[in-house]
This record gives C-alpha cells, structure tokens and sequence, in this order.
C-alpha cells in the first residue's frame, strides 16, 4: 500500500478500527495481545500480497532463514561452529538481494572486465522486477541475526512474532530498518491505545505527507523536465534542479520515514524517527547522524564497529569509514554512481575527520557557513545519485558554469517556493527553537489546529496527487 | 481513544467546513483573462463559436481564428490544448454544445494523445470545476474509478489551481485571442535533429471510445467534423503513425486534411519554432489553407 495514494486513506482508517477492535477482543477474551498481533501480522502479509503474490514467498522464506538460523545460532555456543552458522545463515538471507538487485550489475561487471582483456562473452540479463522492500527487510532480518550472534538479542522462539517484526507494514517498504530489541518487546507486550501516542502519529503522519505530497513531488516537476535532458538546460536551470532534487530526496525518504512513524503509533508502536532535519548539519559526519538514522546505525553496527571502527588507528580507521560507504552506496542501487556518491560520503569524513571538523559546531558564527559548506558536499554528491551514470554527474556539473536563459516554469516554481518556504520555517523553528515552539503550541489549541488545517488544505490544494511513487521504494 | 475520536471528528468537521469555503475559488475564475484555467473557463461558459477547433498544441498554436472567421464569415474558436488529445476534446465539447452548436468542428489528429497510451498526456484536471454542471463525472470516473469521490472534494477540484489562477488576476495577462496563442520566433536547425520512426504504441481503448464517442456527438449535434494534420518541419514521421485514426475517420466517413508533409512547410524553418509546431508565420499561412479546403468541403456536402 503506497501511503500518499487514495487507497491509504480509505484503507488504513479500516485498518486501525479492525486492529484496534480486536485487540479490545483480544483483551476481553484474555488472549493478551494473540488476536491483535495476528490480525497486524495478516494485513503486513496481505497489503504485500497485494503488490506481489509470488514475492510473499521471499519475505516469508528470509523470515524463516533468520528465524531457524538464530535458533541454531542459539543451540550451538562453541564460537567456531557458531561462526560458520552465522556465515551461511547471512549469505542465504542476502542470496535474494544478491540475485534480483546485483546480478545484473555483477554480470556486466564481469563482461566488461573480461571485454576489457579481450575476451567478448556478453552477460546473460534477467529481467525480474527487485521485489518491494527488499534490501530495508533483508538488512533488518540480517541485523537480529548477528544481534543473536553478538549475544545482544536472544533468539526469538515465537515464530509470529518474529514473523511481523520482520513483516511489519508501516516499515516494510523503505524502512526504517528496526532493531529486534526495539520492535520484538512492543509486539509482545499487551498495548493499549494510548491518547497521547496516537496524537503524535497523527502529527508525523500529516507532516510526511506533505513532506512528500506538497514538497517532493513538486520539486520532483522540474527536476524531472530538467534531468531529462540536463545539457539542454541552462547551468543556472541545473543548479536549480540539482538543489531541488537534495529537497526533493529529504521530502520524498523522510515524508515516508514520518508517515510510517506516524502509521506505527497509530497503531501503538513507537519506531526510530529516520529523519532530524539533516540539512542543518554542520558537517557530513553530522548529516549522517540525521539522514536515513537507522541505515547509518545499522552500517555502523554490524560493518563499522566490527572492522574496528576507530579503535585500530587513524589510517584503519579512514578505511573503514569508507568500507561502510562503499557498502552503503551499493545498498542503495546495483549502479557505479551509487558507489561514486557513497565514495564522495566517505571521503568528507576522512577530510572532516583529518580536520577535526566532524564534530558539532561550538562558535554560533560558524554554523552558517558550515551549513552551507555541508549542503554544497551533499548537493554535489546527489547529481551522481540522481543521474544514470558518473560521467553524465560530471558532465552535469561541469555544465553548471555555463550561461543561459533558465528553465523557469512559473507554475511549478511558485509550488515549490511555497512547500520549500513553510519545510524550511518549520525545519528552522524546531531545530533552533524547539522547547519554545513546543510550549507555544501546547499553549494555543486554536494555533495548533489552525497548523493542522493548513497542512491539510495545503495538502489538498498544492501536493501531486497522482500516488507517484517513493524514490526509496526501488533500492 | 474516546477523547482521540471525538476531536478527529471535529477535526474532520471543521475540514469539510473549509472545504465548503474552498469552492469560493470558482467567483475567481470571472475574472481570469488567460491562462488554460481561463481559457477552459471561457469555453466551458461563454464562447459560442461555429468553428471549434479542438486538439494539442498542434491545434493552439496553428489555427488563427480570426483568418477562419473572415474565409468563413463565422465565429471561431481555437480550442486546443497543449498536450491534451481525446478526453479533453470531448469534455470541451460537451461543454460548448450545452448552449450552441458549432457548425463546424476541425480536430488536430495528434494520436500519441487521441489514441495510444502515453504517460505524457496531460491531465484534464482543468475540467474538474465542470464535471457536475456538464455531467463529465463519466469521463472522469472512466479515467479513473475513484474521481467521483475525490470530486467531492473542493480541494480536490480546485488542487494546483490557484497559483495558477491569482498570478493572472494580478497581471491581467492575455495571452490568447478567440482560444489563439501564436508562437512566435523561427526554428534553429542546429538544436534539433530529425526523429526516427514513432515506436509501435499500444493503443489505449478508452481513447478509442471517447475517440468514437466525439465523433458520435459532433455527429448528433449536426456538426461537420473534419479531422486535420499539420505539417511537420521533418519529413521523417510516417503516416503509419496515424494509420489507426485513418481507420477510425474512414469507416465513419470523416474527411481527413492531411498536410503532414506539404511541400509549402516541410523544411522552410522560418515557419516553424520546433519541428513540430509552426511560428505565428506559418500558422496564418496554414489556416489560410485550411480555411480553403474546409470551404470546399462545406460546399460539397
């Protein structure tokens, strides 16, 4: 179910009144929570079902493999056993990313490598569609299986249970890849609706709705018509796009993080915010504190920290920092630019680290420039994400210092302008007057529903409401 | 949950009131003076032409009506839309003839936009205001079964319209003249190159329908209806392209004024803007020759 079409908002209302209602009979009948986690577990399983029925299958078997494999894990202590349990548990888990969403990619690699020495053998294609998700509950699956491992997480024996953690249906499309200490006990204990909780999910449900509706896929306008065709633009038209599509990203991937946030609560759970206003970092190391949270901790945890992190020197240290990019930019997309923008992610870190400038600003008057510097890194980086290959980005950029009439499509700049003006204030006020703008809107109910209204509205009258889909959705 | 009920449904309560508020957008559209909101406006209203001229750019751009108007010695009206084809022609239609009935309808064949599939259609979305007053709701919910109850909706309707709508009232920009919106400029032969053979499309049924469905009502209202080509700069298209509307015209007897490769434009840049569309130039030499043949045709008949 994507959560910006209409079938959302029929659907989920329908959704929250059979959930909670049959954990009102769950309650009644002294079942504990039984009745409600198996009619969530369903409607995960359905609502994929729904996209893909064969595919069900795949995330049901990578459920099973991490499930038994966790359980083995468990039952055989001996360290040496236990390791190889753990490498052929994590190859199969991944087996199913390798073949749909790297095969291609590794083929032709291989093609070309083999042209490249003079042997012409053409790569055999398949031409499957990368099943929904995949890479966000494979990780996530991947992730519990070393927690059991590393002893961090004891296997979860109640194959349900562990069957909607990894199927979860808020979360399932782009995440956020949650950890089994975090999802497993909220599963397992008996919820009650609480009044506070569902008010907040309703919050992050209409801020990343608009976040997507109103800003991304207006942004997402011109920086499709410019994008189509880059060098026939203007280099003003594709500084433009280049800034709108850093915009557009955030609106697209953190609108999705906030709706699913916002999903999960309304439904009595409480999942990682993915998103803390990334573009008011000060340096790239710090953006990654606030961009895509659970993927930067999920790299952290079980590819950097076990490499040794910083605690084997400075030159490991550089080199595992750009081992987790690399590895990041391969999770998201079977292509060299992905690899070019996790290598650029990498190499400011080692520059900021070699600086001593990764950490957060303390001299006020630095933080401007350091924003924008940060900005400048991460906007450069996303022509390579965004375009279909390295030299296209760099033909991008280069096209940038040139002159001409810019591309100025009145209609859908003065959308954009608008959703880009109210995501800035809004990012602005909470992030450098959070306490204030919390007590003055708990203050003032009229002010507060008056927000509420005019995201609606805005919503309503100013968002793409053609159910485009979420970037995030195909990696 | 009591409490979380009862105030989402005032909430909701207090969204259906500003909705209902929203609908006020519709006393603007008065005062509109361009635009495609202003446009559709005028035809969906006011105008009553004998000569409607419907399609894609290709028909906003190179039909001057007041050259029709003094070949013809009738009231014309260029209604043609970029990247509209099918939907929007029938809608517009049906929105003329509920108060006068052309005599003579010219439509733009452009079949990427009349009857084959293509993402790149725009959408009727400026029809939306219209759709009770001039029973469209079928077009609409056959495009897409769940309009009719995001129609309900004033915010639904009236979506993408006012920062469309408040920059014209302000400017008082008129940027077209009886539906008319001429090109102006000619074309630089060294930004474009001759495109191959149009890929096979697959054809979408529902334009197929309302294809067969305008023709039926041109039809019913007595109208001549004539389908027209106009040139292109390249001589490259093939005329396979249009094979599946020289079907359609041919089995219902429409007459078809194919100019796709006249001699006078194909290759002349100075009246064209892009091989596809002619400059102001061009249009009125264009119109001048349709006018012409339209007449023939109205005196055979």
């Amino acid at each position: 179910m994507i959560f910006n079409s209409f079938q959302f908002l029929w659907l989920f209302p329908l959704i929250f009144i059979v959930y909670w209602g049959a954990d009102g009979l769950s309650s009644s009948s002294g079942k504990g929570k039984r009745i409600a986690q198996y009619v969530l577990l369903a409607i995960s399983y359905a609502l994929y079902a729904q996209w893909n029925l064969p595919y069900t299958l795949i995330l049901f078997g990578i459920t099973l493999c991490t499930y038994s494999f966790a359980l083995l894990i468990e039952r055989n202590k001996a360290y040496g056993r236990k390791k190889y349990i753990i490498w052929i548990g994590a190859i199969l888990t991944i087996l199913p990313l390798v073949v749909f969403k790297y095969y291609n990619f590794i083929t032709q690699a291989g093609a070309s490598a083999l042209a490249w020495i003079g042997i012409d053998r053409p790569a055999p294609g398949l031409n499957w569609v990368v099943p929904l998700g995949l890479s966000f509950y494979s990780f996530q699956a991947l992730g519990y299986l070393w927690d059991v491992y590393y002893r961090k997480y004891k296997a979860e024996h109640n194959f349900p249970d562990y069957m909607l953690f990894v199927a979860f249906f808020p979360q399932i499309l782009c995440g956020p890849i949650s950890k089994a200490e975090e999802l497993l006990p909220q599963i397992k204990r008996e919820a009650r609706f609480d009044y506070a909780r569902g008010v907040a999910g309703l919050r992050y449900l209409l801020w990343g709705m608009f976040l997507k509706v109103v800003l991304a896929d207006r942004l997402g306008i011109y920086v499709d018509t410019v994008y189509s065709d880059p060098l026939h633009y203007s280099g003003s038209s594709n500084i433009l796009a280049s800034i709108f599509y850093s915009f557009q990203i955030y609106g697209d991937f953190a609108g999705y993080s906030f709706i699913a946030l916002g999903v999960a609560k309304l439904l009595g759970y409480d999942i990682i915010k993915n998103f803390n206003r990334p573009y008011f970092a000060t340096s790239v190391s710090q953006f990654w504190k606030r961009w895509n949270i659970s993927l930067t901790r999920w790299l952290t945890t079980y590819i950097y920290i076990p490499q040794g992190g910083s605690r084997k020197g400075t030159l490991r240290t550089y080199w595992n920092i750009l081992l987790t990019f690399f590895v990041s930019g391969i999770w998201h997309g079977a292509n060299w630019t992905f690899l070019f923008w996790g290598l650029i992610h990498g190499m400011a870190q080692c520059v900021e680290k070699f600086l001593g400038i990764n950490k957060p600003v303390g001299k006020r008057w630095l933080i401007p420039p350091r924003i924008l510097m940060t900005f400048f890194i991460v906007n450069v980086a996303w022509v390579f994400f965004r375009l279909p290959s390295i030299e296209d980005g760099f033909a991008v950029i280069r096209h940038f210092f040139t002159f001409g009439k810019p591309y100025l499509d009145m209609l859908s700049i003065s959308h954009s302008v608008f959703a880009l003006c109210v995501v800035i204030v809004v990012d602005f006020l909470f992030e450098y007057r959070n306490s204030a703008i919390h007590s003055f809107l708990g203050r003032h109910n009229a002010i507060r529903w008056a927000a509420y209204l005019f995201l609606t509205l805005s919503i309503a009258l100013f968002g793409v409401l053609d159910s485009g889909q979420f970037i995030y959705v195909s990696f | 949950m009591k409490t979380f009920i009862i105030k989402l449904l005032a909430f909701f309560l207090l969204l259906i009131a500003a909705d209902f508020a929203i609908g006020g957008i519709y006393s603007l559209y008065d005062h509109l003076k361009g635009g495609e909101i202003g446009k559709a406006h005028e035809i969906m209203t006011k105008v009553n032409p004998d000569i409607l001229i419907l399609g894609s750019s290709r028909a906003a751009h190179h039909y001057n009506p007041e050259i029709l108007k003094e070949a013809l010695q009738m009231q014309a009206y260029n209604a043609g839309f970029d990247g509209q084809g099918t939907f929007m022609d029938y809608g517009l239609l049906k929105g003329v003839s509920s108060r006068h009935k052309p005599k003579i309808i010219i439509c733009e064949l452009t079949p990427i936009f009349d009857i084959y599939q293509n993402a790149q259609s725009s959408s009727i979305s400026v029809l939306t205001p219209y759709s009770s007053s001039y029973q469209l709701d079928t077009l609409f919910n056959d495009i897409d079964p769940n309009e009719k109850y995001k129609l309900l909706s004033n915010s639904y309707i009236y979506n993408s319209k006012l920062f469309r709508i408040i920059p014209n009232i302000i400017s008082g920009r008129v940027d077209f003249i009886n539906g008319y919106k001429p090109s102006h400029g000619t074309l630089d032969k060294h930004r474009f190159t001759p495109k191959g053979k149009e890929p096979a499309f697959a054809v979408d049924s529902l334009k197929v329908r309302y294809f067969k469905k305008l023709i039926s009502k041109a039809n019913e209202l007595g109208a001549t209806l004539i389908f027209t080509i106009s040139p292109e700069y390249y001589n490259t298209e093939s005329s396979e392209y249009y094979e599946k509307v020289f079907d359609i015209a041919d089995e219902r007897d429409i007459p078809i004024l194919n100019h796709l490769h006249d001699p006078r434009f194909t290759g002349n840049p100075n009246l064209f803007i892009d091989p596809s569309h002619l400059n102001s130039q061009g249009a009125d030499l264009f119109t001048t020759i349709i006018a012409h043949e339209v007449d023939s045709i109205c005196k055979s008949r």
